[in-house]
Formats: C-alpha cells, structure tokens, sequence
C-alpha cells in the first residue's frame, strides 16, 4: 500500500510517496479504498511539526490528511452493520494516530467518524 | 454568537456526519472544489494551498495507483 508521507517534518518538498504494510481493519474497524483526500490548513500544520507531540509515540513515516472519500473494501470483525462493502463513505480522520491520515491508498477507521 | 468548535472533537459524532452528508447531497452546503492534483503532487498542493488565493479545497485524487 503506498501512501503520501514524511520521514521528518518540513517544507512541501518533505512529502514523498511511502510504502506501508497493507493496514487491516482491526474489531469494530472498516477499511476504506481511497479514492479523494482533501488538502485541508491543518495538514500544513501536520507537516510542519505542529503536531510532532503526538506523533513521537509511533516511528515515521507520517501519513498527514482528515477527511477523505472512498469505499468500504474490507470489514474488521464484529462491525456493526450499519456500513458494507463496496459503499461509497466519506470519513473524518485524526491523522496522529496509528493509523495515519488519509494521504494513502487505503485506510483503516472507526465507523463513528464515517457516514 | 461565536461558538468555538474544533473538528477533532466532533470526529467520532456519527449523527453530524449524517446530517453534513444530507446537507452536501440535497444542496443545501455546496461544495467548491478548487483543483484535483493526482496523490503524487501532494507537495504541489501544499505549495499552492500556502501561497493563498485558493477558494475552495485542492483535492488529491488517489484512485489510481501511486
């Protein structure tokens, strides 16, 4: 799964395409096909440092990007079936976790932020 | 009235993304897009976004393959 991401924070030139393992949806998660990220302020802010607190608790790369729109492609156990494969979703992400933000391929979320 | 909101506390109110998704889809938000860049021009996007003058959102398409 390739990604846009940043092995340290900087200017524009610091975000490169990355490779990542392909992220599975763990109980209760969906994961997402990518199809449009936004470029929202606060990913500028992501990229710059402003959000390295946070961040030091997982190894680069950082994955910056909140919302995005795409489909369901795989489900996590014990979803709870409000959400099923192939639906067409938009979701909200806090990018300073785990799993990243939403400049990649696929990503995994919580149902919650999705609609 | 001014009320103070932040996006990352409201990221898991499934009930307002609901309500945001209904709004975006009978017209009644309208949403300006103001490029697409393939994903790779990410750095590009950013550049631009930072320069100002953009009205509406750059978008990064990731549908094709990086």
């Amino acid at each position: 799964m390739k990604a846009i991401g940043l092995m340290e924070f900087g200017g524009p030139e610091v975000l490169q395409i990355v490779d990542l393992p392909e992220p599975q949806p763990g109980p209760g998660e969906v994961r997402i096909r990518v199809h449009a990220a936004a470029v929202n302020p606060t990913d500028i802010t992501f990229r710059t440092g402003g959000r390295a607190a946070p961040l030091a608790e997982w190894p680069p790369p950082y994955v910056p990007g909140v919302d995005v729109a795409g489909v369901i492609d795989q489900l996590g156990e014990a979803t709870d079936g409000r959400l099923a494969l192939g639906e067409a979703v938009i979701a909200y992400v806090i990018p300073m976790g785990p799993h990243g933000g939403t400049y990649a391929e696929q990503i995994v979320v919580e149902p919650s932020g999705e609609s | 009235m001014i009320h103070p909101v932040s996006s990352f506390t409201s990221a898991t109110d499934t009930a307002l993304f609901d309500r945001l998704r209904s709004q975006a889809e009978e017209g009644i938000l309208t949403l300006r897009v103001a490029d697409v860049l393939p994903a790779k021009e990410a750095a590009e996007a950013h550049r631009r976004l930072a320069a100002g003058g953009v009205r509406g959102r750059l978008v990064l398409d990731f549908s094709q393959p990086l």
